[in-house]
This record gives structure tokens, sequence and C-alpha cells, in this order.
């Protein structure tokens, strides 16, 4: 066990060194997975949610991590069949390209609920809120996909979730102190805080559709009646 | 998400932490609660960002919120009586009074949200610097109430009170 203890440290080093070195070799302004990477999936906002489920599912049994792993992987693969469903129905939002279809704020919203409610009750949520943010996930990646078909970025997307998940949950499981569960109450304050607000953003921002502006010509009001007469070219 | 994911992080994260009349608000919210000690010690905390929300929703709205600058100048105001009194009430009116200060502060960074680059992240930057002030003041009222038995905890409520009365005067 004591091997284990400073793995979840290592893999997040390991990670970032890996994510770096990739981008340095391939500069986003000429590899679009690169500024995929950058812009789309290595964001706070993204990356959040990740790091709370990662930190509860490390206070729960490992029966219950083991179901909550399978209910992501279903959720990730589900959404990527059936994301056009939620493109549909939340098409009229404003600020899509931001929000990206409300993904960003309903798994904050869900990570932060999983952190403030006490342990005994998120042994019962935390399968369905892995299940939601790894749907949120899989919208939000087929929403940015640059390259609009290759599998890697969709494989890529999933490969950095399950990487944060499991390096915080290491990490939480051999570094728990005494005050952790009132800072992790906190974080989720955040979070639920950060996901309402952000979403009731996207609410609350109405967009005015733009109209042409018809106005009678001035020159055909003017324009006298023109006869019939006046119309027959003279050639004289 | 845009290119100003990063900007928009800062923008909001330092939001909070560039007014001093915010982050003596919720550094007193911190130290309050470690100085009451018990559940309070996170419940006041992770009450206040989730009702400035509340704020948040009106400010965004742009809902009209009368006196602003003088409900934030008095939520400081009241925090650092409170800490200088140490005055320990029922844990729903200490919520209650919590809450109605957050209402204020979320307002004012309400305002603000729609108008950011990026929201989400402007929205995320803001919240976890306030939660960070609150951690800073639950920090230092824990050390504080240990090895200066609350005489220092008391002494920096009154600190807050001076910082309460000047943004006062300027409010008013």
């Amino acid at each position: 066990m004591t091997n284990l203890k400073y793995s979840g440290l290592a893999a997040i080093v390991v990670g970032i060194i890996i994510v770096t070195l990739f981008v340095l070799f391939n500069p986003p302004s000429n590899n679009v997975i690169s500024s995929w990477l950058i812009w789309n999936i290595l964001t706070v906002s993204q990356i959040l949610p990740f790091v709370a489920l990662g930190i509860v599912l490390a206070l729960l049994s490992r029966k219950i991590v083991t179901v909550a792993f399978i209910a992501f992987l279903l959720g990730y693969i589900i959404a990527l069949i059936n994301y056009s469903k939620v493109w549909i129905y939340f098409a009229n939002q404003a600020d899509i390209s931001q929000h990206l279809y409300l993904s960003l704020p309903f798994a904050s919203l869900c990570s932060g609920l999983l952190l403030l409610l006490p342990n005994s009750f998120r042994k019962y949520i935390v399968v369905f809120v892995s299940f939601i943010i790894a749907a949120m996930l899989a919208i939000s990646v087929k929403l940015t996909d640059p390259t609009l078909h290759d599998p890697i970025i969709p494989t890529l997307g999933l490969v950095i979730a399950l990487w944060i998940i499991l390096s915080f949950m290491i990490c939480v499981k051999f570094f728990y102190k005494s005050w952790f569960p009132i800072a992790i109450r906190i974080v989720g304050s955040w979070l639920l805080a950060s996901g309402l607000l952000y979403g009731g953003t996207a609410f609350a921002i109405k967009y005015g559709v733009i109209k042409p502006k018809i106005e009678p010509s001035k020159t055909l009001e003017k324009e006298p009646v023109v006869d019939d007469e006046l119309l027959v070219p003279d050639f004289t | 998400m845009s290119g100003g994911a990063t900007s928009g992080f800062l923008t909001g994260f330092l939001h909070p932490l560039g007014g001093l009349d915010h982050f003596l608000a919720m550094f007193s919210v911190g130290l309050w609660g470690a100085q009451i000690g018990g559940r309070s010690v996170w419940t006041l905390p992770v009450t206040f960002p989730l009702i400035m929300v509340v704020g948040g929703f009106l400010g965004i709205a742009e809902i009209p919120l009368p006196g602003v600058e003088i409900g934030i100048s008095l939520s400081i105001l009241v925090l650092g009586a409170a800490i200088v009194m140490n005055w320990k009430s029922s844990e729903f009116l200490m919520l209650a009074l919590v809450s109605i200060f957050a209402i204020y502060h979320g307002f004012a960074h309400g305002t603000e949200l729609p108008k950011a680059t990026d929201p989400a992240d402007y929205a995320i930057g803001f919240v976890v610097a306030t939660g960070l002030i609150h951690i800073l003041g639950i920090g230092i009222g824990m050390l504080a109430q240990k090895y200066y038995s609350g005489k220092l905890t008391r002494a920096l409520g009154g600190l807050v009170i001076l910082g309460g009365v000047y943004f006062l005067v300027m409010a008013i």
C-alpha cells in the first residue's frame, strides 16, 4: 500500500509532463488536437467536476467505485450516440458555444451537490452523478471536436477525464486529513454556486432577434405616377 | 470554450480580491465561523456563495436592488462587530444574517458576469476566490483561537469594523 501512496501524485505529474510535451511539439496554432486540448478540455470549468468526482470516490467503498466507473463509461458512450437530442433540446439557449449546451453548468452542479452532501448520502447518488458528468463530457467533446469524425478526439476526452478522476481519487485516499470534510463541502459550495450562476446566466441572457428595418422607399413615395404615354420612346 | 478561457478565470478570480470591501466581508465570514466553532466553521462559508448566487441572478437580470453599496458596507460593519463581541446565536439567525449580506455581494458580482468574455470560467474564478478568502479567514481564525485564546480574532474584528465604517462613510 505504501508503494501506492505517491502514485496519485506521480500520475498527475506524469500526465502534466505528457500534455506539456505534446503541446510543445505540436503548437496549438498548427495542430487542431493540441488547440482542442488547451482550449476545450483542460479548462477549469471542464476539469473541476472530474476532480470532485475523484475526491468523492476516494471516500466510498470499492464496490460503489466500480459501479460508478461503469456508469461513467456508459454515460459517455450513450451520450456520444445520442448527443444530437440534447443539442436539439437546448438549441434556443443563448451562448451555446460558451456553455456547450449547458453541459458545463450541469456537470458543475452535479459534482457540487455530490461534495456538499454527507458521505452517507453520497453513495446513493454517486453512480447517477458519474453517469451525468460523463454524458456532459461527451456532449461537449462532440460539440468542440475540430476534426468532426476522428475517433481520437472522444478517446482522448475519456482518457483525460479518467486520468484526472483516478489521480485525485488516489491522492485523497492516501493523504486524507481530518479537516478534509470541511474543505470538501466548501469546494462543493463553489462548484454548486458557479454552476447555478453560469447556468443562470445562460438562461438570463436573451438575445433579441435582429429584424431588418423595413421602411417604405422614399423615392417610390415621391415618384409621380408614370403615364403610360411617357414610356413610349420618343424617336423624333 | 472560447480562447479567453484563462483570462475569464483570472478576471473572475481577481474580482473579489481587487475590492477591499468584498475581501473584508468574506474574510470576516470565515473568521466568524472559526470563532464560533463546531458546524459553523463550514456552514457559514458554504452558505455565503450559495446565497450569493441569488444576488448574482438579480444582478444578471438587472433587477434593481436598493442601497447595494450601503448594504455591503453594513455587512462588513456587522460581521466585524459580531467577531469583536464574540456573538453566538442560533445557527438559523447567523445563517440568515450571512445570507442577507451574501445577496448584496452577489448582486455586485452578478452585474459583471454577463459582460465577461467567458462567463463559465469567470463564475468559477470569482466563486473560487471567494472560497479561498473564506478559507483564509477560517485558517487565521483557527490559529488565533488556538494560540492567542481569541484575543487576536477580536482584534482582527476591530480592524474589520474600521474598514466597515470607512466604506459606509464612502457609500453615504
